[in-house]
């Protein structure tokens, strides 16, 4: 079934995107080649989001674009899991007076979304999203909204997991570039339909999506039934 | 359906170091008076600031149990409460369609504060914003934002979009943290960024003063039902405020520190509240 998106106000395109992963030795190399010393101390989900919106950046989609009034929407998974486990290990340790001023900045839910505000300038709305297992559908929920309200000329919304238990580091991301559909054609639109759909939904995922954006055969669109509305991303023919 | 039409504000709950009622609140803060004290307790040893203003217990809301309503954490309390008592302020029917309201909250460090009081190997919790829906008994969209401390502006301004954009008929949004714990203070006070007035302790949040020197964390939260004027005006609500509206933008300069231009600022100010020609 094909469900096509609302062209109503909210109507935003994805118009391009792009995916990091990596674990260890990766992960301090994109830390290494990230700007200046941003992610010197930052959580392996920012460290790949900073890469995928490098990535994202190549696409002749957004050559000639000033990122400067974009915003900056990030929904992580349990961010900041090693970091915390590493900086509680130390405080239980050594007490109060070694605990490191990076653990808020650096490990809380809006940390991934100010790092790529500072990282790539933009000075649109930057927040964070969700932070837990509904991070996929809350985070573009969300960003459907932003863009209506804001009146952005663009936004960055990523989405990232990486080890919820802080026993191993390693970080996943998606990068999508958002623009309003009045702005431009093509990409994949992406938008929200009010309507209750399903009683028990299954929780989208970024597995899902990845699938349908890599143009898995079969997937015409991609979309998130929920006990509310429906969520989907799909292209025209 | 999308509307341009007034958002007003027509329920509050509220729970701060002041009071649990908005007008024991407003009361205390008319009357100049502090909650801020010095943190007394061996875990508080040897720390450069102890300066904090604490919550309270958190009042069971009215026809809850009240074994029940103690067995839920403590943020889920006080957010719990918080709902609770806007939506009986705003008499909202949310039983009538619980699908059409929403619930944004704002949650600055939710997984940071669990896995301290926890251990991060004991794995991540489930998400209060889940639980908080459940309790209210409400069946709309439910997100978490973070936005560090203005968590609460950006709450409130996604949900006015949803209400304009038709996607809810009611949403309840706001903010609460419940984060003086060692580890948070101890963070704070290696930042450099706390009071260390203890020798006045009530005089030391003076934010915009000349001799402020640093702030003063403190815990509560505050929710709020917004809806459209005709809805509300309808059933014969009384708004506490007509929410005006929002600009958001981020000054994109330093993680912890506001910019030294001013531009980003003004500009969230002025999208919204354009200058008099």
């Amino acid at each position: 079934v094909k469900i096509l998106c609302d062209e109503g106000r909210a109507a935003c395109r994805v118009v391009a995107w792009s995916m990091a992963e990596a674990r260890g030795a990766e992960l301090t190399a994109l830390r290494r080649a990230g700007p200046g010393s941003l992610l010197r101390h930052a959580d392996e989900q920012t460290v790949v989001a900073v890469a995928a919106i490098q990535r994202t950046l190549l696409s002749p989609n957004l050559a000639g674009l000033d990122f400067g009034g974009w915003g900056v929407i990030a929904g992580p998974c349990w961010p900041g899991a090693t970091g915390a486990a590493t900086a509680m290990r130390q405080f239980t340790r050594e007490g109060h007076r070694t605990a490191s001023p990076h653990v808020i900045p650096h490990y809380s839910l809006h940390s991934p979304a100010a790092t790529i505000s500072l990282a790539f300038r933009c000075h649109g709305p930057a927040f964070g999203v969700s932070g837990g297992p509904g991070h996929v559908e809350e985070t573009l929920l969300v960003a459907v909204a932003a863009m209506f309200a804001e009146e952005l000329p663009g936004l960055w919304i990523v989405l990232s997991d990486g080890d919820p238990t802080g026993s191993e580091s390693r970080g996943r991301a998606i990068a999508l570039a958002l623009r309003p559909a009045s702005l431009v054609q093509g990409g994949w639109r992406l938008g929200y339909d009010a309507a209750p759909a399903a009683a028990t939904p299954p929780r989208a995922t970024m597995n899902g999506l990845l699938a349908y954006l890599g143009g898995q055969p079969g997937m015409v669109s991609w979309h998130c039934r929920l006990a509310y509305g429906i969520l989907c991303l799909d292209k025209e023919d | 359906m999308q509307t341009d039409e007034p958002i007003w504000i027509t329920g509050v709950g509220a729970a701060t170091p002041l009071g649990m009622h908005v007008d024991l609140i407003a009361d205390a803060l008319l009357a100049g008076r502090s909650a801020v004290t010095v943190l007394e307790g061996r875990c508080w040893d040897g720390y450069t600031s102890r300066l904090a203003a604490p919550v309270g217990a958190i009042p069971t809301p009215p026809g809850w149990d009240e074994t029940l309503f103690r067995r839920l954490e403590r943020l889920e309390q006080l957010f719990v409460w918080c709902g609770a008592r806007a939506l009986v302020e705003s008499g909202l029917p949310v039983g009538s369609r619980p699908d059409r309201v929403g619930l944004i909250l704002g949650i600055g460090a939710e997984a940071l504060r669990h896995w301290e009081l926890t251990g991060v190997s004991a794995g991540p919790p489930r998400p209060v914003v889940h639980s908080v829906r459940e309790h209210l008994g409400l069946r709309g969209p439910a997100v978490v934002v973070a936005a560090a401390c203005a968590s609460g502006n950006v709450a409130l301004a996604q949900g006015r979009a949803w209400l304009r954009l038709g996607w809810v008929d009611a949403v309840l949004v706001g903010a609460a943290d419940l984060f003086l714990t060692p580890l948070a203070l101890a963070c704070f006070g290696n930042m450099r960024v706390l009071s260390r007035r203890h020798d006045r302790p009530t005089a030391a949040s003076r934010p915009f003063d000349r001799d402020r020197d640093g702030f003063v964390p403190g815990e509560g939260g505050a929710l709020f039902v917004l809806e459209p004027a005709t809805q509300a005006r309808r059933r014969g609500a009384v708004p506490y405020a007509e929410f005006a509206g929002a600009g958001l933008t981020c000054d994109a300069d330093h993680l912890v520190s506001p910019g030294a231009d001013p531009a980003p600022a003004a500009r969230a100010l002025h999208t919204r509240f354009p200058r008099p020609p």
